[in-house]
């Protein structure tokens, strides 16, 4: 699967005049929960992070009790912080006919700058992946390994958020 | 959702529509055309789209960037995983 790079312009915002374009590999990502709830967030592709990481403030919407999952502390650009495992289904399509789904345990946690990070441990691992920022271009080509799930469709039901 | 078409519209959209929603969580259609809601956090963000639209409505969830910008490479992002709500006025 090959994806576009995106531009991500940065602004002076005290001139509100844009300083430069930087091409950031995001693609988005779609996460489902145990509960059925599928969730898509712009995920940046980072072979520097350690694991797939959702902000922790999805936990109640996926249905994970407070407390529950596996708890390990990490460290990163910022800090120290904990973050919690949870089993998941991840999946990313390029297009319409170019989708795969995979199961992961994935790590949520508070994160600046993006919503979401897909690194190595649950995702990258399962992929051959190119990066080419000239022209513009991300490949992840997935592997044999990766352990297959149902593709992440959505129930057409309605959720509460607690 | 076809993610080539998302991202190739998100790179169209002008800054100045982006402007509008700096520190704000946004729910992009999957188009990549437009915004549907915004909130100051993901969960909010969520239950406004769960309000306004349709059920089985999908949606692209991102982050804008806020200012004030008084150096230039604020915002660079070094390789590595940022945790917490950093200087840069990102989310809490």
């Amino acid at each position: 699967m090959i994806f576009p790079l995106l531009d991500t312009p940065l602004t002076n915002i005290q001139t509100n005049t844009p300083i430069r374009i930087r091409f950031r590999p995001l693609i988005p990502l779609r996460v489902a929960g145990p509960n059925g709830r599928l969730i898509d967030l712009e995920a940046l592709v980072d072979t520097g992070a350690d694991e797939v990481l959702l902000p922790d403030t999805l936990l109640p919407t996926f249905g994970f009790a407070a407390g529950s999952g596996v708890t390990k502390g990490t460290s990163g650009i910022g800090g120290r912080t904990t973050v919690v495992f949870h089993p998941v289904r991840l999946e990313i399509r390029a297009n319409s006919n170019d989708r795969i789904a995979w199961h992961a345990t994935v790590g949520f946690a508070q994160l600046s700058l993006h919503v979401a990070m897909f690194g190595i441990a649950g995702g990258l691992e399962f992929f051959h992946t190119t990066l080419n920022v000239i022209d513009r271009q991300l490949g992840l080509f997935p592997h044999p390994t990766i352990p297959l799930a149902a593709p992440c469709v959505s129930p057409h039901v309605a959720f509460s958020v607690p | 959702m076809n993610a080539n078409e998302y991202i190739r519209n998100r790179n169209a959209v002008p800054t100045e529509y982006l402007l509008l929603y700096q520190g704000k969580y946004v729910a992009w259609a999957t188009d990549g055309k437009k915004i549907l809601a915004d909130a100051d956090g993901i969960p909010e963000l969520i239950a406004a789209i769960d309000a306004q639209y349709p059920v089985g409505t999908e949606f692209v969830i991102s982050y804008v960037p806020a200012g004030p910008y008084e150096d230039q490479e604020r915002d660079a992002v070094v390789s590595g995983t940022p945790f917490g709500p950093g200087a840069n006025g990102t989310p809490p």
